[in-house]
């Protein structure tokens, strides 16, 4: 077992011993007639603060604040106690009042949004490193714009060598749909395979037409399409594992402002 | 594997990634230009390079990534030969993140600001608004029907202040219990515990109703619950439950204060229902008597009529009271003329010269009592009652509502007199008056008033008679300012309490109580429900479910009711009426046991929390204010 995975061991089994602290002193504030809601209402409010400070974490990279690496750790971490704390202060997992309940389902959604980030950032890297090639997200529209390019003069260039049109009017008709931007978004997320079958029935339709000068630019064309295939892929996984924080990071906002609320109104009412 | 040399400095454009904006032409997946949008989110690609004056002459100066100086070159103004459209760059997803993460909060906090402010009766969705932002979860049923107009200021004070006041509430403590007690009352201190009074000295942690009691769980939550560790948390020798550890039951329980019907059970069982004569009269269970349909924490005898009057109810009517008795007097100072004139010629009257007293009693203890003189010496008496008997016949009952009016007791005159015919106690009168009996034309069949030759007579006619009720309860509180008047006052009351004759029959069977030590005495007519333990509970009911009393026989030792109530053969019953004291009591039950009640109630059998038979408060009750619910 490395030093990371004893790392992250360590931070799982330091949030269980902490969890189990706060279930004993909860009952024993009970015992005492003492508002053990109030106790871990606090630790809730804590929790919550600290996994929004992941994301300035991340801003101030300049800082040594701990490597990247124990701070997600950190986070899934204390993620997963935040939830166990709810039901704790809650006592339930469907509370009563209609703000709270807003409050409830605005954290049930973070977490899930998390969860579902956690999982994203887990499975899609393994993903695209399949592919065998790297792009960086911010040049796959000038990747996409070449490939396009490269195809067009491709296929340019059979027509004016071969002097048929059969591969030009196949192209036009079909895969300038798919060289024109990223294609088969949904079919990537789910690991589907249906755009590599997509590019393999267009070469198989129009292979038959073609004499031997053009199927040597087909077989060009059809790498060609590969590779955008490939690009696809990146673009969906990697915008995925980006466009997930465009839901957790403002449910997160909204969280901790209804949170502040919350906080509020118990000490206005209650405390 | 990717090219690493693709981002070599002269061959690929620098990244930007903190840049607000992307490339127009890049997002609508055309060739996006390598400068990219300027800062401010203008194009940064009309033109492709910015050309330099060298000496007057323009030079290009594109980027060897863009493939160096171009072919045109720049114009002779200095513009750039390779221009294009402007594209309209877009946000990068970055940016939309932060877009988001600003706009969410904010939707949260004017919702809020919303939902708060529209609180106006004016508005009919004021009410909605005002829940969504505040509401905190339903009240239970029984609180939800109290808040009315006032609604959350009911119990939260801040509720509907000023926005700063409603804020610097937030900083200082919230009195929930002062809210809690407008509508609940307790006999004792709210916050202490059990609203118990402590020893002076005595250390005891101050409690708040919203300690056990917290709202807003919904309709039908338990808000009353206390586990036994939060008993345990304040009591000086925990324990672990009923079954282990509990203290033992004091030696007396349940027993504590006397019955206020003197019914022996042990005399009745073992003696009385054994006589043949009565043996059809005899009740088949403990249920023939008791009312088990309503039994709680007691189960109450049925009254007289249904219980006991089918063996005692003749023997009433028989115990007669003599309120007047026309006594022994030496002489007569009564004005024959007078009376002739009042009652008419009497041909039976004897010859006034000749006189002797038809009596040879001594006064009532009753009338002795209430003119205020000696019942034994016709020298102290004789004048007074001739005077009595005078205006009696004269006036029929008033000489008596003056004389007892007069008397040192507080009595119920319409209550003591009720039913005395004024007419007959005339005639009664006129007769006395001449030194004759009075004979009764009849004798009387239904109880009530009469006199009889020398003394006026009550008889009641049943069960709870109220004129005997009334001279009963007369003799039970009668005093006096002297220690004459105090005798003959005591001598009244023995008179009237003794079981042996007269009206004293009622106290074979209701207890005479002094509740205090310097109390007055009262007579127990009603059946006596204990209340003195508030803070323990028990069910009758749902334990008579379980042994099935209908079909309970009381001579079977080993169910039923016998269960738990044992008869006490040897318990000197009697001797706990002897004197006035309630607590001086000796129950002909055996005392209950903790190990009878450990037979179900233990670990792993039937619920031994603390709540079950304990409860918290003293005499919980609720403020008028409830009943008329004010809001």
């Amino acid at each position: 077992m490395n030093l990371i995975r004893i790392r992250h061991l360590m931070i799982w089994l330091a949030a269980g011993i902490v969890f189990d602290l706060l279930l004993v002193e909860g009952r024993s504030v009970q015992v005492q007639l003492e508002s053990p809601s109030e106790l871990t209402g606090y630790w809730m409010l804590g929790t919550i603060i600290f996994l929004a400070l992941f994301n300035l974490r991340k801003r101030l990279s300049m800082l040594p604040l701990g490597n990247a690496s124990t701070w997600l750790t950190l986070h899934v971490v204390i993620g997963v106690f935040a939830l166990a704390v709810f039901w704790l202060h809650t006592r339930t997992i469907w509370p009563n009042g209609m703000y709270e309940k807003t409050l409830a389902i605005l954290f049930y959604l973070t977490v899930l949004s998390g969860i579902i980030g956690y999982l994203i950032q887990r499975i899609y890297p393994r993903l695209i490193t399949q592919t065998g090639i790297e792009v960086i997200f911010e040049r796959i529209p000038l990747r996409v714009s070449e490939l396009r390019q490269k195809a067009e003069a491709l296929v340019l260039e059979c027509c004016d060598q071969t002097r048929v049109d059969t591969l030009g009017r196949h192209y036009l008709d079909s895969l300038q749909w798919f060289f024109s931007r990223p294609r088969f978004t949904f079919n990537h997320i789910v690991g589907s395979q249906r755009s590599r079958q997509w590019l393999k029935h267009q070469d198989e339709a129009v292979r038959r037409y073609l004499n031997e000068d053009e199927r040597k630019y087909l077989d060009d064309l059809s790498r060609l399409a590969r590779q955008k295939e490939h690009i696809d892929l990146h673009y969906t996984l990697q915008g995925a594992m980006k466009r997930w924080l465009l839901v957790h990071i403002p449910l997160t906002a909204a969280l901790l402002a209804l949170s502040f609320w919350h906080f509020l109104v118990v000490n206005v009412y209650s405390l | 594997m990717m090219d690493r040399s693709r981002f070599d400095f002269d061959r690929s454009a620098y990244e930007r990634p903190n840049n607000a904006h992307v490339c127009g032409r890049g997002a609508e997946w055309g060739t996006p230009c390598r400068h990219g949008p300027n800062y401010d989110g203008t194009c940064g690609g009309v033109a492709e390079c910015t050309p330099y004056n060298n000496r007057g002459r323009w030079e290009c100066r594109r980027a060897q990534a863009a493939g160096g100086p171009c072919e045109n070159g720049p114009g002779p103004d200095g513009t750039c030969g390779c221009t294009q459209p402007p594209c309209a760059p877009r946000r990068t997803l970055r940016q939309h993140r932060w877009r988001i993460s600003v706009i969410a909060p904010g939707l949260v906090v004017a919702a809020l600001a919303a939902f708060t402010h529209l609180t106006s009766e004016a508005d009919i969705f004021a009410e909605i608004f005002r829940i969504g932002a505040l509401d905190a979860g339903e009240l239970t049923d029984r609180h939800a029907g109290f808040t009315g107009a006032q609604s959350c200021k009911t119990c939260h004070s801040a509720h509907g202040a000023q926005p700063m006041v409603w804020l610097a509430s937030a900083f200082s403590e919230n009195d929930m219990t002062k809210a809690c007690v407008s509508c609940h009352t307790f006999g004792g201190p709210v916050s202490a515990p059990h609203n118990a009074i402590f020893a002076a000295g005595k250390k005891v942690r101050q409690t708040e109703c919203a300690m056990c009691h917290t709202e807003h769980k919904g309709p039908d939550a338990d808000i009353s619950g206390l586990s036994d560790e939060q008993c345990a948390s304040c009591h000086e020798k925990p324990f672990t439950n009923f079954s282990i550890g509990h203290p033992d039951f004091s030696k007396q329980f349940p027993h504590f204060r006397r019955t206020s019907i003197k019914f022996s059970h042990a005399s009745h069982l073992g003696k009385h229902f054994q006589d043949k004569r009565v043996a059809k009269d005899v009740p088949a269970s403990c249920t023939t008597c008791h009312q088990a349909e309503s039994a709680d924490r007691t189960v109450e005898p049925l009254g007289f009529e249904e219980a006991c009057a089918t063996c005692h109810a003749d023997q009433i009517p028989k115990r007669k009271l003599v309120v007047l008795r026309l006594p022994e007097f030496d002489e007569s100072d009564i004005d024959r003329e007078a009376v002739v004139e009042l009652c008419g010629p009497n041909e039976e009257a004897e010859a006034e010269d000749e006189y002797e007293s038809i009596s040879s009693d001594e006064m009532s203890e009753i009338s002795a009592y209430m003119m205020g003189l000696p019942s034994d010496d016709p020298g102290e008496y004789g004048g007074a009652f001739q005077e009595l008997v005078m205006g009696m016949a004269e006036d029929g009952t008033t000489p008596l509502v003056e004389m007892l009016k007069g008397s040192a007791a507080t009595v119920d005159l319409a209550q003591l007199l009720a039913g005395l015919n004024p007419e007959a106690a005339k005639r009664m009168a006129c007769a006395w008056a001449v030194n004759l009996e009075y004979e009764l034309p009849a004798e009387p069949a239904f109880g009530g008033w009469y006199g009889d030759l020398l003394e006026l007579i009550y008889r009641p006619s049943g069960h709870a008679d109220p004129v005997l009720m009334g001279w009963l309860n007369l003799a039970v509180a009668a005093g006096g300012e002297d220690e004459e008047a105090l005798e003959r006052a005591e001598e009244m009351r023995a008179r009237l309490l003794s079981p042996k004759e007269g009206p004293g029959a009622c106290i074979k069977c209701h207890a005479v109580t002094r509740d205090a030590e310097d109390g007055p005495l009262r007579i127990e007519w009603r059946y006596h429900k204990d209340e003195a333990r508030s803070y323990q509970s028990y069910s009758h009911w749902r334990h008579l479910g379980l042994i099935d009393p209908q079909g309970v026989k009381l001579a079977d030792p080993n169910k039923g009711c016998t269960t738990c109530h044992r008869l006490d053969a040897n318990a000197d019953f009697e001797a706990g009426f002897k004197d006035y004291d309630p607590a001086t009591y000796s129950s002909n039950f055996v005392s209950m046991k903790k190990e009878t009640c450990v037979q179900c109630h233990a670990q792993g059998r039937v619920r031994q929390d603390c709540q079950l038979c304990h409860t918290y408060h003293k005499e919980p009750a609720f403020t008028e204010r409830v009943t008329r619910n004010e809001n």
